[in-house]
């Protein structure tokens, strides 16, 4: 099996549960994202041999793993908290979505303009209540850069960018549909 | 009223700098006092007159006649007028049948063929800029508006456009090949040449027309599905507010089918007194980096205890006597004596003395009261002491007969 040399690195990356996104930032990670690409059946064939399934999508990869029954519970948890998440990225931008580019001055200012959005922000679980706007408003986006979906684009005016791997939440919570009562 | 071009042009001239500013404040308010301050009461009056300059209310615009003509000159009209396409086909379809049919006056035919020439060079100018225009606001609709609905309305509104102008795109070619007989009729080199100009022009537009088409539609398709996602966003957080969202969602089915990124298994959960949830929340290595200098460094020396000795660890065995008052019992049922003759003569592994059996006598009499007959009347004597007569309870009731 003919791997390029970043193997090893796109592992690194992919196994600690990262996703490896079209649009890091990163040149490095775009690089990574490139090589996954054109290999992309041998990384398959390998990993798989190693006992981690690298799943393909839309300007993303990552590794994949089949869920305990208590696992589950996290990932619904996970869900229902990238619910509300979302929402109120939403409720500040129309637009937010892939690619999309914002600085938590702008959300802290969006929100302290928008009792809505504020409502929002203070009744996010798990995000405990500092002593800023601005630094309730920074968890929002840790929040999302820690699950991946986000970046630090630029540090200094803490500027982060939507990354490709935001496909996920968004087809997950698009699958979700309510089901007739006929039917149940 | 001003009827000849140099009497305009001068007035247009020596008013120069009103003509300007009101220009530039075309899309705004210009009070009459704004502009009287400028140029008094009489000039304004001879403009409005003039008809270079109207009122309305309390304020001064220019005349319509003079915007259009400077915008449409400078470019700088932001609207898409496909309308003006459609006059000008009209125009051309016109001056072509006055040409045709004006078969003497040679001078007529040459003034038709200057404003059909005209047309011919108008047409793609007009399309393209329509074109470059309707692809600025496409593109900036896109990226800058921030209302959702008005970007979807307004890209629609731009779509409407393009379709129509794509119909004149059309329409044009429709028109030029009606008139083929003429341009292959027409003596004028110079028209058949635009005639050709224009139908090359126009193939080059349509790309560029399919394109813009495409990308708006494509626009209006991305921003629709963002408006869709929006409202599935809002109706599930609505369920999840109301707990309905487990029961009445296939969500519970959707993780077990999905695929699910490492991340979100959490893999890594540690047993501990702490509470873990907070350390795969975030902030928590910043807390550690903070706390970390607060935990002194060196290690704090445990006092031990001594090791045990050896000895402690054997066993040691202790033996006791003791007398197993239930087989007594049973064996005393067995036997045709008093409970204390009975005793008395039993022999113990270990010698009993009379106060020990006596013990004994009195636990055999207090436990098993109720299976023993006590004789009131009979006392036997064992001295120093005087002892009830006990036999076992005759079992005539538990066998049956």
């Amino acid at each position: 099996m003919n791997l390029p040399k970043q193997s090893k690195e796109i592992f690194e990356i992919l196994s600690k549960g990262n996703f490896l996104c079209e649009n890091s930032p990163l040149r490095s990670e775009r690089d990574l994202f490139q090589a996954c690409e054109r290999e992309f059946g041998g990384h398959y064939d390998f990993f798989e041999h190693i006992g981690f399934y690298l799943i393909r999508e839309d300007g993303y990869f990552y590794f994949s793993k089949e869920l305990s029954a208590s696992q589950t519970e996290d990932k619904l948890h996970m869900i229902l908290e990238y619910i509300d998440l979302v929402e109120l990225m939403l409720q500040f931008s129309a637009t937010f979505g892939v690619g999309f580019r914002t600085t938590v001055r702008e959300l802290a200012d969006a929100v302290g303009s928008n009792v809505v959005l504020k409502d929002r922000l203070d009744r996010l679980k798990n995000i405990a209540k500092p002593q800023t706007l601005h630094a309730q408003c920074a968890k929002v986006f840790e929040k999302f850069k820690k699950g991946g979906f986000m970046a630090l684009e630029d540090e200094h005016e803490e500027r982060y960018i939507v990354l490709s791997s935001y496909h996920y939440i968004e087809t997950f919570l698009n699958a979700i549909q309510v089901e007739s009562n006929e039917s149940a | 009223m001003i009827s000849n071009i140099s009497k305009l042009l001068s007035t247009l001239n020596s008013e120069r700098q009103l003509f300007e500013s009101l220009f530039e404040k075309r899309n705004r308010f210009v009070a009459w006092h704004e502009v009287t301050s400028v140029i008094g009461e009489d000039k304004l009056d001879y403009l409005l007159n003039a008809e270079l300059l109207t009122q309305t209310d309390d304020s001064i615009e220019l005349d319509e006649r003079v915007l259009s003509f400077f915008e449409e000159f400078l470019e700088t009209n932001e609207d898409v007028e496909i309308g003006d396409v459609d006059e000008l086909l009209i125009n051309l379809k016109y001056n072509i049948e006055l040409y045709e049919n004006e078969k003497d006056n040679e001078h007529s035919r040459e003034r038709y063929l200057g404003k059909i020439k005209r047309i011919l060079k108008k047409i793609p100018n007009m399309i393209l800029k329509n074109l470059s225009l309707l692809q600025l606001h496409i593109g900036l609709t896109y990226k800058t508006q921030s209302l959702h609905k008005n970007k979807v309305l307004e890209l629609e509104h731009y779509k409407l456009k393009l379709d129509k102008l794509m119909n004149i795109e059309i329409k044009v070619q429709k028109t030029l090949s009606y008139e083929e007989s003429f341009f292959n009729l027409v003596s004028s080199h110079e028209t058949v040449l635009l005639s050709l100009r224009l139908k090359v022009r126009l193939r080059e537009l349509r790309v560029s027309l399919i394109e813009l088409q495409k990308q708006v539609i494509e626009y209006i398709n991305k921003t629709l599905h963002k408006q869709h996602f929006f409202e599935h966003i809002i109706k599930l957080k609505e369920m999840k507010s109301a707990l309905e969202i487990k029961e009445k969602t296939n969500l519970l089915k959707l993780l077990q089918m999905e695929t699910t990124p490492l991340f979100m298994s959490k893999p890594l959960r540690l047993s501990s007194f702490l509470d873990t949830e907070e350390v795969y929340e975030f902030g928590f290595s910043e807390m550690v980096q903070k706390l970390r200098h607060v935990i002194p460094k060196v290690k704090i020396n445990v006092s031990k205890a001594e090791e045990l000795e050896e000895s402690f660890f054997e066993a040691e065995e202790k033996a006791q006597f003791m007398i197993d008052i239930d087989a007594v019992h049973e064996e005393f049922l067995g036997s045709n004596s008093d409970l204390f003759s009975f005793i008395n003569a039993k022999e113990f592994k270990i010698e009993q003395t009379l106060e020990e059996k006596i013990t004994l006598y009195c636990q055999l009499a207090l436990m098993y009261e109720s299976e023993y007959d006590f004789d009131e009347t009979r006392r036997e004597k064992i001295e120093p002491y005087e002892y009830l007569f006990i036999t076992p309870k005759k079992r005539v009731v538990d066998e049956p007969a």
